[in-house]
């Protein structure tokens, strides 16, 4: 299911998150595809953006620490992103999906 | 101890010509070729300069800008949309190891934005930095900074908003959704100040370039040396301009 989130999580700047996620959305969901914009700094800037494309395969709940290990291991050093703001951005897109489904059951 | 460094004030130029001007520089001190350089410009035709992780559509009303005959570019440093109209925009190149280039982004935010905190107070204007790249007087924003690191050299430019059109600017840019509802407009359009809105009287773009290149040498303790782009450095720049800062392929790479 593809996903479209957006938020400023505590310490975060404004991330944006384009993903698609494996079905039923939850914790075991994986990531089939990601692109995470925003106004945030990560440095080198171009291997960002390969880590970016080493979290397809990752599950939901292992996201925020495969992503900060990403950044140690390749040596990125970021400010205003980490994998708590990215996870809970993307979580709180899916609660409001899920909230949304139910409404739509009732 | 004084800390050689070369002084560029190069006018207004083009958004590709000054991207690429930035990048060349960097990659002359990195050489060694030059010496660490604060550089002074401005922008013409204005623009927008996008950070290196945002999404144009995210963030920008195109044909709004195209109507505007605002440019669009997109920055080899992170951080957010800035829309380059009346304001004075410097950048700083320093070799990485310099002891005014510590290994921390954060920590080397809080020490070169000195320079412009140090610039704004020989205009009469307290500020302070505000973690993690703005710096803010009065509460609103007056500068915002963005910074990398390439070739063994830090990279950090910045603005000083001499006045502001919050109207305009927030045609250009876009709010995200989530502020676009309620009060949050007017908070984000409150949250921005000026020069001319702080000091009740216009100021020029040569007096505040004079200001800052002072606050710079004073709080960094820069042994200033007026200087001109090398010819190479303005050739890299200008081929740049053409072939990376202007195509297409990378201002909308995201």
């Amino acid at each position: 299911m593809k996903i479209e989130a957006i938020g400023k999580p505590q310490g975060s700047k404004l991330l944006r998150i384009s993903a698609k996620l494996s079905e039923p959305l939850g914790d075991a969901s994986s990531i089939e595809s990601i692109s995470i914009r925003g106004d945030f700094f990560a440095v080198p800037e171009e291997l960002f953006e390969a880590a970016e494309s080493r979290l397809i395969g990752t599950k939901l709940a292992n996201l925020a620490t495969v992503f900060d290990s990403l950044m140690a291991e390749m040596h990125i050093q970021v400010v205003g992103i980490s994998g708590f703001g990215l996870l809970s951005t993307l979580k709180r897109t899916i609660d409001e999906i899920s909230m949304q489904d139910t409404a739509n059951r009732l | 101890m004084k800390y050689p460094c070369r002084i560029l004030r190069t006018g207004f130029d083009t958004a590709y010509f000054n991207m690429g001007l930035d990048e060349a520089v960097l990659e002359s001190v990195a050489s060694g070729s030059s010496l660490p350089t604060l550089r002074f410009y401005g922008w013409k035709p204005r623009a927008i300069s996008l950070g290196y992780f945002q999404g144009i559509r995210d963030e920008i009303d195109v044909e709004a800008c195209h109507e505007h005959g605002v440019d669009i570019v997109r920055r080899i440093t992170g951080g957010g949309a800035v829309f380059h109209d009346a304001e004075l925009t410097y950048s700083i190149v320093i070799p990485e190891g310099h002891p005014l280039a510590p290994p921390s982004i954060l920590d080397s935010y809080g020490i070169l934005c000195a320079g412009i905190i140090e610039g704004l107070k020989e205009l009469g204007i307290v500020s302070e930095f505000s973690p993690i790249n703005d710096i803010v007087s009065g509460g609103k924003k007056i500068s915002g900074n963005a910074q990398t690191r390439k070739r063994g050299c830090l990279l950090q430019h910045g603005t000083v908003l001499i006045s502001v059109d919050v109207d305009e600017m927030f045609t250009l840019l876009k709010v995200p959704k989530e502020k676009a509802l309620g009060t949050m407009i007017s908070d984000v359009k409150a949250r921005v100040t000026s020069l001319s809105d702080i000091l009740h009287s216009e100021i020029a773009f040569e007096d505040v370039a004079a200001a800052m290149q002072k606050g710079f040498a004073h709080s960094l303790n820069l042994d200033a040396l007026e200087d001109s782009p090398t010819h190479e450095e303005s050739a890299k720049a200008k081929g740049l301009a053409e072939t990376k800062f202007s195509s297409e392929e990378w201002i909308f790479k995201r």
